[in-house]
């Protein structure tokens, strides 16, 4: 009873939404780059509320094997409260918020209040503080290896998931070193290079020679022969996800030309996550003796996107996008017993501030958000865990402690250390 | 883009020191650029139409209506 009562509370808030826009596109200036999905921000049917707010159980484990870190792209508290009172109702929770540790990150970077995803990515991902803009090194231009990259050299698995641009910020951050974010072609090509086993998104317009149509490079490298040369599957529709073999170890899935839409037929960030983990896991036990795991970046790219267009039911639609991704590694995770779950954001944007409605026992199902920017704001944002070490995670921390944590957990030392 | 409205394309790496609605003096400042003594100024004067981002190019599109 209860769950259908919540059901239909849940619909009445999907319907409640005023934000039509099925069919538009976002045209940007005189020169349009970016087409929005076609689809109806209001349907949120996609999304299934947890039945229970009760936080998932904490683990006697202490062996971290795995590590799904995900990443909400200006996913702000107000982003996350937002998205569950639509979705989930008073009371309910998202998947995310059900995650036994909580606490909060702050965001600054070298150079800036408030940073931007590059800085943000290269915090979550090396260790380190640096400028606005530049990708896995130091302001000085000493580059620092990533979690990513010390996992791998540890002989674990890794990949990326994100449904921007494989070589935007917070991807590029855990698998290149480029001083300026921009170098996407760069970026691409040192993604192939590092051997990620898994990387799904959009982009592949900076893996394509010049000379091909669609191509974002202004040279005649194909990243994509040099993929394949370097072992990978290459990939590109639903149909040849589905037909990947749990056993191929290397992966470029490049779904678009430019980001991906986030709908269907596309697959959805939470298939691509649960595709990942069992390639992740298979890869593993093919290359090693299977004692090291893996390490998982996922990102919701666009909520991000959502919030710059100061848009509050597009930024709801990306974060329960996202929160499905979430339910999947949790899902993983508490089957394998070994897999350390995080939830963070590089930082907030739009500057969002839940300012009344949402009172159903009034009969008020609106929410009312006020917007304070179009770009990213300094606020902390938000972190989850799950798993073993998940308490480490507990508290006010700084983005740079993440990856200290993580590769303390993974016995990675030290950590930040410069790419020599 | 209307007659008397001039576009703006702005990196969107730093955060901007205007936002729509605002009036701007041209050479006002748009957005300030740690490191650089040259901020990125609005070309003419005007008011902030309207400010969208492009996430494919990283930029905000900063359209100042002339004469605000």
């Amino acid at each position: 009873m209860r769950r259908t009562v919540r059901a239909l509370l849940t619909t009445a808030f999907f319907l409640s939404l005023t934000i039509v826009l099925v069919g538009t596109s976002l045209t940007i200036g005189a020169n349009a780059t970016y087409e929005t999905a076609k689809v109806d921000v209001n349907d949120l049917s996609f999304y299934q509320p947890s039945i229970t707010s009760e936080p998932y159980p904490l683990t006697s484990a202490t062996r971290v094997k795995n590590v799904i870190l995900c990443i909400g792209d200006g996913m702000g508290v107000s982003q996350v409260a937002l998205a569950s009172a639509k979705a989930t109702g008073p009371g309910g929770k998202l998947h995310m918020e059900r995650l036994p540790v909580s606490g909060l990150v702050r965001t600054y970077s070298a150079n800036s209040r408030v940073t931007d995803s590059a800085a943000a990515g290269t915090a979550l991902a090396c260790g380190v503080k640096t400028n606005n803009g530049m990708i896995g090194m130091a302001p000085d231009g000493q580059a620092y290896i990533s979690i990513l990259e010390a996992a791998k050299a540890k002989g674990l698995a890794t990949g990326l998931v994100a449904t921007c641009t494989m070589t935007h910020a917070t991807p590029a951050s855990f698998g290149s070193h480029v001083r300026s974010r921009k170098l996407e072609p760069a970026i691409a090509e040192q993604l192939i290079a590092n051997k990620v086993n898994v990387l799904f998104g959009g982009g592949r317009k900076y893996f394509l020679p010049k000379s091909d149509a669609g191509s974002g490079r202004k040279d005649e490298i194909d990243v994509i022969a040099q993929a394949r040369e370097a072992g990978y599957k290459c990939i590109q529709t639903p149909a040849e996800l589905r037909s990947v073999n749990d056993n191929d170890s290397h992966l470029l899935g490049l779904f678009q030309l430019d980001a991906l839409t986030t709908a269907e037929p596309e697959p959805s960030l939470a298939l691509l996550t649960r595709k990942a983990i069992r390639v992740l896991k298979r890869a593993n036990l093919n290359s090693t003796d299977g004692r090291y795991g893996f390490f998982l970046m996922i990102e919701g790219s666009q909520i991000d996107w959502e919030c710059h267009a100061n848009k509050a039911a597009g930024s709801i639609r990306q974060t329960l996008l996202f929160d499905q991704a979430v339910e999947a590694a949790v899902d993983f995770a508490q089957r394998d017993g070994n897999t350390l779950v995080i939830v963070t954001a590089d930082h907030e944007t739009g500057g969002m501030t839940l300012i009344g409605g949402g009172n159903e026992d009034k009969g008020d199902s609106d929410l009312a958000v006020r917007w304070s920017t179009k770009g990213h704001s300094g606020t902390p944002v938000g972190i989850w865990a799950l798993g073993p070490g998940a308490m480490r995670f507990a508290g006010v921390q700084d983005n740079t402690d993440i990856p200290k944590k993580i590769a303390l957990l993974l016995g990675i030392r030290p950590f930040p250390q410069p790419v020599k | 883009m209307s007659e008397g409205e001039t576009i703006l394309r702005v990196d969107a790496t730093y955060p901007l020191e205007v936002t729509d609605g605002d009036v701007v003096r041209g050479g006002e400042t748009i957005q300030k650029v740690p490191d650089t003594d040259e901020p990125i100024v609005a070309p003419v004067s005007g008011t902030i139409k309207s400010i969208q981002f492009d996430p494919a190019h990283h930029e905000f599109i900063i359209v100042i209506a002339s004469g605000g």
